[in-house]
């Protein structure tokens, strides 16, 4: 509106602070000028150890690139494969959701690290579980790839002899990806992939997660990130209950039920997920508990029908 | 130090130079006074306790004579561990050891200890029990040999301090059948004292040093500790024995002096023999290999073995105890392997059910987690535990050799993932291992090999040895080594002889790792190191 004059002539180039406190570089770079500091940095003294360790960094990342492009072209290639595979899949009454379906990645995840959702499976993990409540949905998983060799150990916790029948059940020698199970004094189920790190799986639920990821087809409904939110729902109503089920039994016996209703006539052995596998695992030790009597119809045949799945269960 | 009498108030301000002030006089009034009183009460027992009065505990307490087995009687002696409740106001005889014993007044409290094993005793003056007698007893030297006879009698509070906790021995007869110096180089509690955990301010510091210890080794072996580090000890022999023999394994014995080093010649202490000079044997690993090629099939040697290695560290021994075994197998050396693993598991598994006293007693000085295994033992290949150290940032070729602190890490992360601290390595390069190892005939980069770990430490190797003597004079020719120098050993081949493998294992070693102790001096007796030869 108006233009006024300057009232104190201020010559056109003058040196203004950068900073209010000028202090000496920690990590010994040396900047004499902001404008210097933008061109690349001159090193003062750099150790050599340093030096060595910053290449050695340097190289490690180049072989994760390198291993990362590998596994994407892996995944490409295979891709034309899976997607013949989800056709036929697509038939059965239970919807998939998509790969690129947003819902898949927003799902609460499980203590399995993101390193090792969608990768296959390791080549020896260990489960550790106890002999009373034997993790059974692993026979099941383990009918999915024959190439996948079981080793039974028994932990020195265990003070009482482990039924033979056990170790047997699960032992099965082939050449492939190891799972050991570690029959131990121990709550529940846990997974460990990997000796360093936190990564792992508590209880038999989350375990069956991990291995539907690495073992079940990807689009297949067995798959845990393949299930459609809507029965994700169910499907997770009977695994967090299986969990609770020695203080809550009823409720395990209403989740799987409902989840049983809803499934309908569309029960069938293509079209089990994991919160089948699962929920015979828990209802056999349910039942050794109590009375198979007190169970419905429904149920047992249910049982029967998973039972006559892996001839060893009979 | 010098003592000397202490100068009186009133003398302190003569030699001051002034004369003694009123309250000096006063206070030195007094301790005359005091001084008086004393001697007026001390000679007011003399004469009680010069007097001839009789003694009502007589020939109840006293030294026995010395021992030369002149009396054949018969008595029930009670182990003290084997007294509780259940022995209540039952008269008993003990011989133990004065651990402790403690005056006040009347009475006089002792703690008798046997083996690992305490109880309480109580002398006190009355009906039974003369003055004479607890002053004998109170002055019996600490690790006398007492013979106690005295009534069980259970106490309503839990003495915490012996492990007899719910009963005490009211002491009738007291009687010394060795003494003891009263002047100890050590102190028992002082050596059985645990190391204090961080943090633990109000604990006493008072430790004894591994040296002292062992320059007075038959003092250092009383405490609970070692009393029950040996028993587990002999514990891993037997258990060994035991599991071979059901596997029909041969005990032998092979000789300790040889005319040839049995391990190349480093590392190996010559003797002088007659009018040449002779080795002490490293290893039992020919003689055990001659049996198999004698056809007995399955063999194993527990005996000394001698190494001259100056290592000056927490595992080596110059001389230690070795379980060596060899045997014969069918098609593969895996059924070697499984066999030694599994006699492995029957050892940790004997130790665990019949020893949990011990390694308790153990463990309240020398504190550690119980050790985990698997049964089957987990059995790695070295290609895997080459993978496992370099996910965790170790740089390893495929064909080194693990250092020892690559050990310990693979130790632990095997730990971490198995939950176990014994394993297996299998298939270990062929280019570390000695000539006699077979080659893995899959790959020859590698052989059939094996390490066995426990707590991250290797307790065993082993292999397939090569049992043709074309094939060994070939590998020695390779490994540089002077064939005229092993000729006996090859030769032991020439008549025939079965594939077979075995391994040793240090017995020390494997007792002090099972307990997770930290140094192999705790588990040898009278362990010969580069610096000790005594006692």
């Amino acid at each position: 509106m108006y233009h006024l004059r300057p009232l104190a002539g201020v010559p056109e180039k003058i040196d203004l602070p950068t900073c209010m406190y000028r202090i000496k570089p920690l990590n010994g770079i040396q900047t004499a000028s902001l404008s210097e500091s933008i061109v690349p940095v001159k090193r003062v003294k750099m150790d050599p150890q340093l030096q060595a360790i910053e290449d050695r960094q340097l190289e490690v990342i180049a072989r994760l690139r390198q291993l990362r492009d590998k596994v994407n072209d892996m995944i490409t290639k295979s891709g034309g494969v899976k997607a013949a595979q989800s056709k036929t899949l697509n038939k059965t009454p239970v919807k998939c959701a998509s790969k690129s379906n947003s819902s898949v990645s927003s799902r609460p995840s499980t203590c399995v690290s993101s390193v090792l959702v969608d990768a296959t499976l390791p080549s020896e993990v260990v489960i550790e579980a106890n002999p009373c409540r034997p993790p059974l949905s692993l026979l099941f998983f383990r009918t999915l790839n024959p190439q996948v060799r079981t080793i039974s150990h028994v932990h020195s916790s265990c003070n009482a002899n482990v039924d033979e029948k056990l170790i047997a059940l699960f032992t099965r020698e082939t050449s492939g990806s190891t799972v050991r199970v570690i029959w131990k004094d121990i709550k529940g189920t846990r997974l460990t992939p990997l000796a360093l790190g936190n990564f792992g799986a508590e209880g038999e639920a989350n375990v069956a997660r991990f291995l539907s990821r690495v073992l079940a087809k990807p689009d297949s409904v067995l798959n845990y990130d393949a299930l459609s939110p809507e029965d994700l729902v169910l499907v997770d109503g009977v695994l967090e209950s299986s969990e609770l089920v020695d203080t809550a039994p009823e409720h395990f016996i209403n989740a799987l039920q409902a989840y049983l209703q809803q499934r309908g006539s569309s029960s069938g052995v293509a079209n089990r997920t994991i919160a089948d596998y699962v929920g015979y695992s828990t209802l056999r030790y349910l039942t050794k508990l109590k009375s198979k009597q007190s169970l419905q119809k429904s149920l047992v045949d249910w049982m029967n029908s998973l039972t006559n799945e892996v001839p060893a269960l009979c | 130090m010098m003592v000397t009498e202490e100068p009186t108030t009133a003398q302190e301000a003569q030699e001051a130079g002034g004369a003694p002030s009123k309250k000096a006089l006063k206070k030195a009034a007094k301790e005359a006074d005091k001084a008086a009183k004393k001697e007026a009460s001390q000679a007011s027992r003399q004469p009680q306790d010069n007097a001839n009065e009789p003694d009502i505990s007589e020939g109840s307490y006293g030294e026995r004579p010395l021992n030369q087995s002149q009396d054949k009687t018969v008595r029930k002696v009670e182990k003290v561990s084997d007294l509780g409740v259940s022995n209540a106001t039952q008269t008993v005889w003990i011989r133990a050891r004065l651990h402790t014993s403690r005056a006040k007044g009347k009475q006089c409290f002792v703690v008798l200890r046997q083996g690992r094993s305490t109880i309480q005793g109580i002398i006190a003056v009355g009906e039974n029990t003369s003055k004479q007698m607890l002053k004998f007893v109170t002055n019996i030297p600490k690790e006398s040999i007492v013979d106690v006879r005295g009534l069980v009698q259970t106490v309503p509070k839990p003495i915490e301090s012996c492990t007899q906790s719910d009963v005490e021995l009211i002491c009738q007869e007291f009687w010394v059948v060795s003494l003891a110096e009263p002047r100890l180089p050590l102190q028992i509690d002082d050596a059985s004292r645990p190391t204090p955990e961080d943090g633990d301010e109000d604990a006493l510091s008072i430790r004894v040093n591994q040296d002292t210890r062992l320059d007075n080794r038959i003092l250092d072996l009383r405490t609970p500790a070692n009393q029950a580090i040996y028993r587990i000890e002999a514990g891993v022999c037997k258990l060994f024995r035991e599991a071979l023999e059901k596997k029909n394994f041969v005990e032998i014995h092979t000789p300790k002096i040889i005319s040839a080093a049995s391990e190349g010649g480093a590392n190996v202490f010559t003797v002088s023999y007659f009018k040449t000079s002779a080795f002490l044997a490293q290893s039992p690993q020919l003689y055990k290999q001659m049996a198999i090629a004698s056809d007995f099939d399955r063999v194993y040697t527990v005996g000394s073995v001698f190494r001259a290695e100056d290592s000056n560290t927490h595992r080596h021994l110059t001389e230690f105890v070795g379980l060596d075994l060899e045997m014969a197998f069918d098609t593969h050396y895996h059924e070697v392997v499984d066999t030694i693993g599994a006699t492995f598991t029957e050892i940790f598994r004997g130790l665990r059910d019949l020893y949990a006293d011990e390694i308790s007693a153990v463990n309240k000085q020398y504190p550690a987690s119980p050790f985990a295994f698997l049964d089957p033992p987990l059995r790695l290949e070295f290609p895997q535990a080459v993978e496992m150290l370099r996910e965790a940032g170790v740089e390893i070729g495929d064909e080194d050799d693990l250092s020892t602190p690559s050990e310990k890490l693979l130790g632990r992360l095997v730990k971490a993932k198995y939950d176990t601290d014994f394993f297996i390595l299998d298939k270990y390069p062929l280019v570390v291992r000695p000539f006699y190892t077979m080659p893995d005939p899959s790959n020859s980069k590698y052989s059939n090999s094996y390490d066995m770990f426990m707590r991250g430490e290797e307790i065993l190797s082993g292999a397939q040895r090569i049992h043709d003597p074309k094939l060994l004079s070939e590998r020695a020719k390779h490994h540089g080594v002077d064939l005229e120098k092993i000729k006996s050993y090859i030769d032991a081949f020439k008549y025939g002889c079965p594939p077979h493998a075995g391994g040793g294992i240090g017995l020390e070693r494997v007792t002090m790792l099972y307990l997770g102790l930290d140094n192999i001096r705790k588990t040898s007796m009278f362990p010969r190191d580069p610096k000790r030869l005594t006692p």
